[in-house]
């Protein structure tokens, strides 16, 4: 009984370790094949690996928030609704992305992104991604608050990233882009000032779309 | 060195006293100016909080539900009280001038509402600055804040400053107004006095502008003071160094941290008193051993004062559902996870630390504040006594700026508030009483706390006509040991 306990109290300290180990196997299966095209709905299952590998980081503050608030012996279970409900919005929204929409070219989805870094709506998802909602203890109620928390910072999330993503979308997924856009991701979701983060990040995407398209335009 | 300037206990002053004769007249000729003019009384109180659409650079600055709460304020006053000296020399006041407080907890009738801020005109029949109508019904006729709102007692027994269950609040971020990180000064009395005086006290884009915000501020402010007589302030970078801008006289740019706050004798004030005149401290003294239901470890004896941080906190139960507030008394049950507190028994076997409970009631909630306080009582017996009520009451609910908490303007998330309580004293004491036998369950009651209302006709006690009905939501209340 006792060593049973005392690993459980070392796991206490850092709840989300699960959830970045399976962060850090996606990017090592996506660094294993750069450069990949987007070819349709087939690629699905690789536009999975690549949103937990880009977005699971932003998702470890929710996923320890779920555990600690989560009686001790129902941990992981919670931390692994919380997410898996998170990832399902990403996978949605590849499915939406990969099925139906046209391909943009790189410029103009760079173009899009940092126009709506701007927009009043980008800094209410923002805030809203780190919008926290009481967690019963036990039983089928707290189940589905685990779950329906991680649908909803993984909603809010997505509406604040949408645009970013759309630009992994609209190119060959390349070490450099998803290594600099799940940076900007993450800068965005822990700093302390992320009103501002949106702004200079604007900036940087604005500056990359005018090197894709000035070529193009010239 | 000159002479600091002395804060003094605003029930030692006759109502006609110079000292706030002289402020009233500040408060005239400040409200005189044009609200751009940094000096003028609709400026400072902006500062603090602004309904304006188009706020000026240094409006809706105060940092509440955070660490920072009490070195902003200790800021604020120090420059508005030289912005208000410079207006007292101004009208031919004295050069001594300094904010007076209000010890709301010193007995007697000091809990009611200072004579020189209850009516109209003063003692020579002219208007009176210092009078607001936008207070409760029943404060400015002389309604009573009763004790367990204006007890500096669950704050000053707090050993360590940072923390949400601990006397100075949470680590949050220096940006934004409102985080749920509030500490025990700040709930009680500070909270729960804004939300009992009510009108413009109750809201923050509002409270500067009522003349007594300032002495609610200094008493505040003098708990801090009193605290630091016996007890460690943060030394992590992130407080000690965090600045804040404010303006000094002649509407100067100006700029404190909380390292230079820290002690009052640098900034030439002080208070008329030199130690606390109750006994120290006022509720944590070292306890024989006690068994709680559950075979615990040994508690080793307990250290004062206690530098340590806030403990790693492991939860142990919580509500299933969300629980509404309306105006009268609540009971909800929590009931202790059996697994847990098992497994946790062995865990704290092998490390051997003092075992310490805290109740966390959070993600509380409403469209707006219903002015009401809600006393937090636990265990408390079916037709509690006024003694049970004392014994059993661990903290209070009050939602002072839960309208900005929800609606941000800053960098900060919409968030409920919470208020989170250490318990151990009294789950020490009904376990010794073996009043907590199953040890399985612990219940948390609600109860809302009323004015004292006058002595006198009855038709002189106004009943209170804030928004007692509008519900308050508390997400959950949950227990945790450490």
């Amino acid at each position: 009984m006792v060593a049973f306990a005392v690993p459980r109290v070392r796991a206490a300290a850092h709840p989300e370790a699960g959830a970045a180990v399976v962060v850090a196997l996606a990017w090592i299966v996506l660094l294993a094949r750069p450069g990949h095209h987007w070819a349709g709905p087939a690629d699905l299952p690789q536009w999975t690996v690549m949103a937990a590998a880009m977005m699971g980081p932003a998702a470890l503050p929710g996923v320890r928030h779920t555990a600690l608030n989560s009686l001790r012996w129902r941990r992981r279970r919670a931390a692994a609704e919380f997410g898996l409900s998170y990832l399902a919005v990403w996978v949605a929204y590849g499915a939406v992305v990969l099925l139906l929409l046209p391909p943009v070219p790189v410029g103009v989805a760079l173009l899009v992104a940092a126009g709506w870094q701007l927009t009043p709506y980008k800094r209410r998802w923002l805030l809203e991604c780190h919008r926290g909602r009481p967690l019963p203890p036990t039983g089928p109620r707290a189940d589905r608050a685990a779950a329906e928390f991680g649908l909803r910072v993984g909603g809010a999330c997505a509406g604040s990233c949408w645009a970013l993503m759309a630009v992994m979308a609209s190119g060959p997924m390349s070490v450099l882009w998803t290594a600099g856009l799940s940076g900007l991701v993450l800068t965005e979701r822990v700093t302390r000032h992320p009103v501002r983060t949106t702004r200079i990040a604007a900036l940087v995407l604005a500056a990359l779309a005018f090197a894709y398209l000035a070529p193009a335009l010239a | 060195m000159s002479l600091p300037f002395v804060r003094v206990d605003v029930w030692t002053l006759p109502e006609d006293d110079p000292v706030l004769t002289a402020y009233g007249d500040a408060v005239a000729a400040m409200k005189a100016k044009p609200a751009s003019d940094p000096t003028s009384w609709a400026y400072q109180a902006a500062m603090h909080g602004s309904l304006s659409a188009a706020p000026l650079p240094l409006w809706n600055q105060c940092r509440h539900g955070s660490w920072y709460f009490v070195s902003w304020h200790r800021a604020y006053l120090y420059y508005f009280e030289r912005i208000v000296r410079a207006q007292v020399v101004a009208n031919g006041g004295p050069p001594d001038w300094a904010l007076p407080y209000w010890n709301y907890d010193g007995g007697g009738d000091h809990n009611t509402l200072p004579l020189a801020f209850r009516g109209p005109t003063r003692t020579d029949g002219s208007a009176n600055p210092l009078f607001v109508t936008q207070r409760n019904a029943g404060i400015n006729s002389g309604a009573g804040l009763p004790p367990s709102i204006t007890t500096p007692a669950f704050a000053l027994g707090r050993p360590t400053f940072t923390g949400a269950s601990e006397f100075g609040g949470g680590i949050s971020s220096a940006s934004g107004q409102f985080w749920s990180q509030t500490g025990r000064l700040e709930q009680t009395p500070h909270n729960d006095v804004h939300v009992a005086i009510g009108g413009w006290m109750g809201n923050p884009d509002t409270a500067a502008q009522d003349p007594i915000f300032w002495l609610h501020h200094a008493n505040v402010d003098r708990l801090w003071w009193l605290w630091q007589q016996h007890h460690q302030d943060p030394t992590d970078g992130r407080w000690t160094k965090q600045s804040f801008d404010f303006v000094d006289t002649g509407g100067v740019p100006a700029a404190l941290d909380a390292a230079g706050v820290e002690s009052i004798a640098t900034l030439d004030y002080a208070y008329d008193h030199r130690r606390l005149r109750i006994p120290w401290p006022p509720i944590r003294k070292v306890r024989p051993l006690v068994r709680w239901p559950f075979p615990w470890p040994e508690r080793p004896e307990r250290r004062l004062p206690d530098p340590a941080p806030e403990p790693q906190r492991e939860i142990v139960g919580a509500t299933e559902q969300p629980v509404q507030l309306v105006g009268s008394q609540v009971r909800v049950p929590v009931r202790i996870d059996r697994r847990v507190s098992e497994s946790l028994r062995f865990d704290m076997r092998a490390r051997q630390p003092e075992h310490r409970a805290f109740l966390d009631v959070e993600d509380i909630d409403a469209d707006r504040d219903p002015g009401v306080v809600y006393g937090v009582y636990v265990n408390l017996p079916d037709g509690a006594s006024e003694a049970d009520l004392a014994a059993h009451h661990v903290g209070n609910v009050s939602l002072f700026g839960v309208e900005r908490a929800r609606d941000p303007r800053g960098d900060e998330p919409g968030h409920g508030l919470r208020v989170s309580m250490e318990i151990t004293e009294l789950l020490d004491r009904l376990a010794a009483d073996g009043t907590w036998e199953d040890g399985e369950q612990v219940d948390v009651t609600f109860r809302p706390i009323t004015l004292e209302q006058p002595a006198g006709p009855a038709d002189q006690a106004v009943a209170r006509t804030e928004h007692v009905q509008l519900p308050i939501t508390v997400g959950r209340v949950s227990v945790h040991f450490a």
